[in-house]
Order: structure tokens, then C-alpha cells, then sequence
């Protein structure tokens, strides 16, 4: 029986040839990552072990949640990380650099047909780069960070097949709403989730980002990009070339097909009662709202901030509207000022925040009051997840929270086209 | 007896041809501004202890959303959210997005001789262009903003000279500094400070908005500097009516201070007090967490130029983590353009938005226990930024960098 990217890149780590969907599994990981939220109860765990961390150079340390300090508990945190990180010798040490799904691809940390956890849900944004990558809680990482291993249930894996082309101002995110609308919050439990297709093949990096990001939000375990000219070009722009890509076997086996026509996704919107309350544009539109949101790991890259500054430039957001706007990484945000598109945001009356989690992460970066509604470009919308737990979240695309910003409602951004 | 540029203003606001130190006058206020942690508190007031409908002239009454932009918790998103609808309802703008208040007001709408009022001890700051203006409680302001009117007691000017040449490495902020050392936090108690003397003509704008900024600390009324060719320069082209007073040639001063800034060192402001002043030397080498430029004392455009000369082609010291808040968007998109947020960013600088930031230490950049900044800004009172058991030392912008690039406090000369 042939095995699926995912099956082959267990069976590799696993020092197994053939693995099957419900083995469980030793794997040795290649890297992994904790932030600044989980590193106290990761640390609290490892100390427990007296010992050195397995490896160095491939345990990444990330702060980006609470950024800068927005509490004084969240400064304490990064004293003891300093601590931490020169006692175990750890080099990479990310303070204030972005989201540390961002910076983490960005800086070269992931390869294909690597298996890569972090102690954080949205780690799976890395299977765009046809990795392996995962979230896991804190008292795992910290046997990892013991041993270099963890184990694994080798997951079923479920295909998304995309025909057709998507429409004018329909992006991947929207793709990726339509589908957690249809499967639902549950409707991927522990299974890794591929993505393929022509519509797949057109997607930039960054649009496949947004893909993977967001498979955790239907249960998923990893989600797949097969590998292809645009992830080798990806790779080589950070030097790396050194790296294994795998391929479905012929005769893989897959949990389910799902074939889909790329062309007859409208612009979605998730929202308000949880992620995979999903509607079309054309059945929220004119929904008021108070705020508008473009940023986090999910929608806060470049090609996001061209989308929403094409949109802005010259324009001025709705009176007693909020806009804030939290570039990705601090690279992001220099090729960002380099291209006059904070000063679009600035002269549209936008806040632009220093680049993390922000708002995202709802410690900081405009929390919501009491019955306010915002639309944003990132992942998740629980109640109180952005403040007040009787504000209202709605997720979308940054092209269509650009437009809605500019009326001060929701607004289909196929009208902006 | 002679008048003083601040009785001046005061008379002329008061429609009297003289006013006298210590007489109590009714004035007609030309501009009041409220900021977003006073906003919600004037509401209730405005409406429910004064009865008022409307506020004396729209185009009068400024909010500023600066303190906590943006919002850092819920209940800052409900005060926002009252501030938005009270000014709705008033048919006032909001400057959500624009920059500290002082900034925002010098940039937009204050002229010479206007008399002012705002909800901000910061308030003296626009003395710099010779402006007559106080910080006020939200009561007073909520009068206010419902008649245009307010009562004063003519305050007693001092005066001080300040003569001579500084040195590398010395700058406006450090001279205030070591004034405020001088007189201490009550030297200046309800008392009008002009600034003047050689020292003080050859300062831009920006660094007499430095000087006057920091006149509060010392107990300070207001400030005022005479406005020169300089100022006049800046509202040449404004079509608007602005009016230059000078001082009469028989006025009295309560006090007449000199100051020979020659010899001045670098100085830093030090845990918990303004006036706790030392020379930057015998403080030099204190280890140092975080580092702050902006505000509205320092976050100007000379003041990130400072930075910029000394962070470019450097990076900040490993432990620690230098925050960078321009005081308007103006600022930020210039220092975009100029290039300096650029060397900010790669010298491992944290960029925020417009604001007030880590200087009102409600949201960004919270200091914990032990932990240790130097700041561009105007106050290090006790856990201003945090933890109680934080301390913050004031000094100028280059000394704010030169420390973050070595980790502790640093005289900038050593990195120029």
C-alpha cells in the first residue's frame, strides 16, 4: 500500500519503512519552538528533569505574544528566557522580530519533509512548506526539549482537490474559510489535511500560508502543501537547498477526496459564534462595525498589506472607525515602509502597531469593548478572544476588512474590484 | 509696574488692559483639549453635574486619543468608546490616530498668544511659541468646555537666563534637567517660567518644547518663551490671526535665575524623583533593561535624527530592548522617508505607533520587578512603567540610545 506526504515524512523520521494512519510512533524532530505564553510551563516542566537540552541550535525561542511587555507579569517572562537561553547556549532568541509563525519560515528554520512542533495551535502554517509541523502542549516540549523526540499517531489524511480559478478579490483565505465552513469546527480531527489542485498551484507562499494556517480551526493535525517550483523558490531565497521533498505515492491511500470548484467561492466571512460559523459576503454585508483588524500570522504579510493599502490609498477609513494594522515581522513591515504602504495606513487614519501577535492574542493592540464588533484578517474569534466577551469578531480577508473600514460596515470587496 | 508676556496674554484674554501677579481674573479660553483617560470621567461631569448640552464652540474643544492607542484592555476599549460617542454627540473631532496630544495640538491648531487649556499636566508645553497654557482637572475642563470661560489667579513670573555654549553631547533636556535639580519639584509651585538668554534663541522649537514640557516638574503654571523670528517663520504662511506680546521694559520677575550652561554634563533624572538630578558620570555604568525614546518632552523629529546618527550601522546590546514612539504621525512618516525608522528597526529597535506609550506605562513596554529603563520621557515617579519595584532614570535622547547600545547608562559622547 503507497503512503501520503505526511505517512512518508513520519516513516523517515521514525527510522520505519512503511508506516500505516493509527500506528503510533517514536519520531525524531527536527526543530521546535516555544513563545513567550507557554515558555514558563514548558521551562517549569524541564527544570523537573535536570538535565541539558538535547540540541541547542534546534530549540527556537520566540517572544510575540505580549509585545512589547504589555503587563508587568509578561516582563518577568522574558527575564527568565534570557536566563534560560544562556545557561542551554541557545542562539535563536527572537525578541520583538514578528509572529513567530512569520519569522520562523521567514528566517529559514523550516524545510521540507522536516517534522517541526511548537508549543503553539497555528504551528501547522509550516506544512505550506510541505513540513510535517504541529502544536503540542508545554509538558511534551519539555521531554523534547530532554530528548529530541515525541510520539506520534500517524493521522489519516483527508484531500482537498481545487478545480477552476478563483474570482476577483477572492483570496486563499477565503478558501479556507469556505472549507472550515463546510467541515466544521470538528470535521478534520487528527487527520493531516492536503491541499492540491491548479487553484492550490496559482497560490503565492504567502496565500498558501494562510491555507495551512487555519487547518488546526477544522481539528486538523498538520495540513499539506505538496512541494513545487514556487516552495523551491521560497527556499532558495534563504539559502536553503539541502532538504528531502515527498510525494504521494500512486496508490496512497486517503481517508476521503473532496473535489471543489475554486470558482464558486464567494468572499467568506467566519463569525460571530465561532470559526466555523462561515457565511458568504452576501449574507453579512452591511453589518455594521466599529473596528477593523489586519495582521497576525494568518493575513499579516506583505502580499496582505498590498491588498489592503491598494484598497486604502488616497482614502480615509469611516468616521469613529478603527483600523489597526500589525505587520507580520519586522521584515514585513521594513519592505512595507519601503513601498509607501504605512504611510497609505497612516494617511487612511490607521494605527500601525510594531509587529506580534497584538491583537490577535487580545492582551493588547485594541481590545474590544462591551458590543463592539470587528473584522478582522486573522484566525480565531472565541467570545472575549479580542476583549469584551460580548464584543463580536468576524473574520476575513484583508481585502474585504480594508473595505469595510472605508464604510464602516461589512462590504463585499468584489464592489473595490 | 510693567507686564510680562504671560500677564499680557492673560490681560488680553481677560478683555483688561492690566492684570496684576495673584489677582484673580475670568479669561475667554481659545483652545481645550481632553485626552482618552480624561475623557470619560469629563462626560459624566459635562452632562450630569453641570447640565450642559453643548460645548461653547466646536471647532474649540479637541480629543486626543493618545494614552492608550491602541486599546490595551476592555475597560480602555469602553472608554474609547464613550470618548467616541461623547464627541458624536458633540459634534467634536477625535484624533484617534494621530499622535501624543501636545504634539498633535502644536502641529495643528495652537498660534502665539493663545491661551490654553488642557486635561494634561504636559499642557505647559506650548510656551515654546509663546502661548499661555495649564493643565487642568476634568471639573475645570468640563466648565470649560461648556462656556469657553475659566477663572485664573495671575500667576508671579520667574525668569531665567540661560547663557553659554553646550558642550558634545549636552542637550536641551539635559539643561531642564539640571534646572529642575536646582529649584526642585516645588521651586516653580504656581509660577509662570520664561525662559530666556542667548541659549534659549539659538534653541529650535522642538528643544524650547523640551524646555517647557518639563516645566510642570518643577511645580510650574505655564511657561512661555518670547517668540523670535523663528516662531514667526513657523506661522508666516498660516492664514490665521496670531499675536506676538513681549515683555514691557519696566516689568518686575518674582525672580530672576541665570544659568551659565558652559560646563554642563550630561544629566539623568534618577529613581523615584524629577528632581532626584545627577551628573550622567557618577550614575554611568547602572545596567539597564529597557530603553525608551519618545513622548511628548522627546520623540520629535531632531530627537530621532539624534538616535538615528548614533544607530546607524550599530545594534542594540543584547540584553536589551530599545522601544521607539515618534509624538505624531507627521514625525513617523518624515522618519520613515529620512530613513531613521529603517536604522531603528535594523539596529533591534521596537516601533510603535503614535502615542504615549511606555511614558504613561499603562500598555507598552511594562517594566516587572528589578527590572531597569532609561527614558526620553518626563516622569519617573515610582512604577510609572510598572512594577514598584522598577526604577526609571530620564535623560536625553542620545543618552537614552548611547545606554541602549551599551546596556547601561552612557555618556553619548562615547558613542559619537
Amino acid at each position: 500500500m503507497g503512503m501520503t506526504i505526511t505517512e512518508k515524512i513520519i516513516a523517515a523520521h521514525s527510522g520505519e519503512k512503511n508506516v500505516i494512519p493509527g500506528q503510533i510512533l517514536t519520531v525524531n524532530v527536527d526543530k521546535v519552538f516555544t513563545h513567550d505564553i507557554f515558555f514558563t510551563g514548558v521551562h517549569n516542566a524541564f527544570k523537573e528533569k535536570n538535565c541539558n537540552v538535547w540540541d541547542p541550535d534546534k530549540i527556537i525561542i520566540v517572544v510575540d505574544h505580549e509585545l512589547p511587555a504589555s503587563s508587568i507579569f509578561s516582563g518577568d517572562i522574558y527575564q527568565s528566557m534570557v536566563k534560560f537561553v544562556q545557561e542551554q547556549n541557545i542562539k535563536n532568541l527572537y525578541y520583538g522580530e514578528g509572529v513567530c509563525h512569520q519569522i520562523i519560515p521567514e528566517q529559514g528554520h523550516v524545510r521540507p519533509g522536516e517534522i517541526f512542533v511548537g508549543t503553539d495551535s497555528h504551528t501547522v502554517t509550516y506544512g505550506a512548506l510541505t513540513a510535517l509541523a504541529t502544536g503540542i502542549g508545554s509538558t511534551e516540549m519539555a521531554e523534547i526539549w530532554k530528548t529530541g523526540k515525541i510520539w506520534l499517531k500517524v493521522p489519516e489524511t483527508i484531500k482537498f482537490v481545487f478545480t477552476g480559478q478563483l474570482g476577483k478579490n477572492v483570496y486563499s483565505k477565503d478558501i479556507i474559510l469556505y472549507l472550515i465552513g463546510k467541515m466544521r469546527s470538528h470535521g478534520c480531527v487528527y487527520n493531516a489535511v492536503e491541499f492540491c489542485g491548479k487553484p492550490i498551484e496559482d497560490l503565492s507562499m504567502s496565500e498558501r500560508f494562510t491555507l495551512t494556517n487555519m487547518v488546526v480551526e477544522m481539528g486538523a493535525k498538520n495540513g499539506i502543501v505538496p512541494f513545487d517550483q514556487k516552495t523551491k523558490d521560497y527556499l532558495i531565497e534563504r539559502n536553503i537547498t539541502d532538504y528531502t521533498v515527498y510525494e504521494n505515492d500512486s496508490d496512497a491511500v486517503f481517508k476521503e477526496t473532496f473535489y471543489i470548484d475554486a470558482s464558486e467561492i464567494l468572499p467568506q466571512v467566519s463569525g460571530p459564534n465561532g470559526v466555523d460559523d462561515v457565511k458568504s459576503i452576501t449574507e453579512v454585508e452591511g453589518m455594521k462595525i466599529h473596528q477593523g483588524y489586519i495582521g497576525s500570522c494568518t493575513n499579516g504579510r506583505l502580499e496582505d498589506l498590498r491588498v489592503a493599502a491598494n484598497i486604502l490609498k488616497g482614502k480615509k477609513i469611516a468616521p469613529y472607525i478603527k483600523l489597526i494594522v500589525s505587520p507580520a515581522s519586522q521584515t514585513v513591515y521594513k519592505q512595507a515602509i519601503k513601498e509607501g504602504i504605512i504611510e497609505t495606513f497612516i494617511d487612511a487614519g490607521a494605527v500601525v502597531t510594531n509587529p506580534g501577535c497584538n491583537l490577535c492574542y487580545g492582551t493588547h493592540g485594541g481590545v474590544l469593548g462591551e458590543n463592539e464588533v470587528a473584522i478582522c484578517s486573522n484566525n480565531r474569534n472565541f467570545p472575549g478572544r479580542l476583549g469584551h466577551k460580548n464584543s463580536k469578531v468576524f473574520l476575513a480577508s484583508p481585502a474585504t476588512v480594508a473595505c469595510s473600514v472605508l464604510e464602516g460596515k461589512i462590504v463585499d470587496p468584489r464592489k473595490y474590484v | 509696574m510693567g507686564m510680562t508676556i504671560t500677564e499680557k496674554i492673560i490681560a488680553r484674554h481677560a478683555n483688561k488692559d492690566k492684570v496684576i501677579p495673584n489677582e484673580i481674573v475670568e479669561v475667554n479660553v481659545d483652545w481645550c483639549m481632553l485626552n482618552d483617560v480624561t475623557i470619560p470621567i469629563t462626560k459624566d461631569i459635562f452632562y450630569n453635574q453641570f447640565g450642559f448640552k453643548e460645548v461653547f464652540d466646536k471647532e474649540r474643544v479637541v480629543f486626543i486619543f493618545d494614552h492608550r492607542i491602541p486599546s490595551d484592555s476592555i475597560d480602555t476599549a469602553e472608554g474609547h468608546k464613550i470618548g467616541r460617542e461623547f464627541a458624536n454627540q458633540l459634534g467634536i473631532k477625535v484624533h484617534e490616530s494621530d499622535g501624543v496630544c501636545h504634539q498633535v495640538m502644536f502641529e495643528k491648531y495652537i498660534k502665539p498668544g493663545d491661551l490654553v487649556t488642557g486635561a494634561d499636566s504636559h499642557t505647559c508645553s506650548y510656551g515654546c511659541i509663546g502661548v499661555v497654557s495649564v493643565g487642568m482637572g476634568s471639573t475645570d475642563i468640563s466648565a470649560i468646555m461648556g462656556t469657553g470661560k475659566t477663572w485664573l489667579k495671575v500667576p508671579e513670573t520667574i525668569k531665567i537666563n540661560i547663557n553659554g555654549r553646550l558642550k558634545k553631547g549636552v542637550y536641551a533636556k539635559d539643561v531642564i534637567l539640571n534646572i529642575i535639580r536646582d529649584i526642585t519639584s516645588s521651586g516653580a509651585t504656581y509660577k509662570a517660567v520664561e525662559f530666556s538668554g542667548e541659549f534659549v534663541k539659538e534653541l529650535s522649537i522642538s528643544e524650547r518644547f523640551t524646555l517647557c514640557n518639563m516645566v510642570i516638574e518643577a511645580g510650574g503654571k505655564s511657561a512661555m518663551i518670547e517668540p523670535d523670528d523663528k516662531v514667526k517663520e513657523k506661522y508666516k504662511d498660516k492664514n490665521i490671526d496670531w499675536e506676538i506680546f513681549k515683555p514691557d521694559d519696566d516689568v518686575e520677575y518674582l525672580e530672576i535665575k541665570e544659568y551659565d550652561i558652559s560646563q554642563l554634563e550630561p544629566q539623568v533624572a534618577c529613581p523615584h524623583y524629577v528632581d532626584n538630578v545627577k551628573d550622567l558620570r557618577l550614575v554611568e555604568g547602572v545596567k539597564i533593561d529597557q530603553a525608551f525614546l519618545g513622548g511628548c518632552t522627546n520623540g520629535r523629529l531632531d530627537d530621532l535624527e539624534i538616535a538615528a546618527d548614533l544607530l546607524k550601522n550599530k545594534k542594540i546590546h543584547k540584553d536589551v530592548r530599545l522601544l521607539i514612539v515618534p509624538a505624531s504621525v507627521n514625525i513617523y512618516k518624515e522618519a520613515i522617508r529620512r530613513g531613521y525608522i529603517e536604522t531603528f528597526i535594523e539596529a533591534g529597535a521596537i516601533i510603535n505607533h503614535p502615542g504615549c506609550s511606555t511614558c504613561w506605562g499603562s500598555s507598552i513596554g511594562s517594566l516587572t520587578a528589578g527590572q531597569v529603563m532609561i527614558t526620553s520621557a518626563n516622569r519617573n515617579f515610582k512604577g510609572r512603567a510598572g512594577s514598584a519595584q522598577s526604577e526609571i532614570y530620564l535623560g536625553s535622547p542620545a543618552t537614552v540610545i548611547a545606554s541602549a547600545i551599551n546596556g547601561k547608562l552612557t555618556n553619548p559622547t562615547k558613542e559619537m
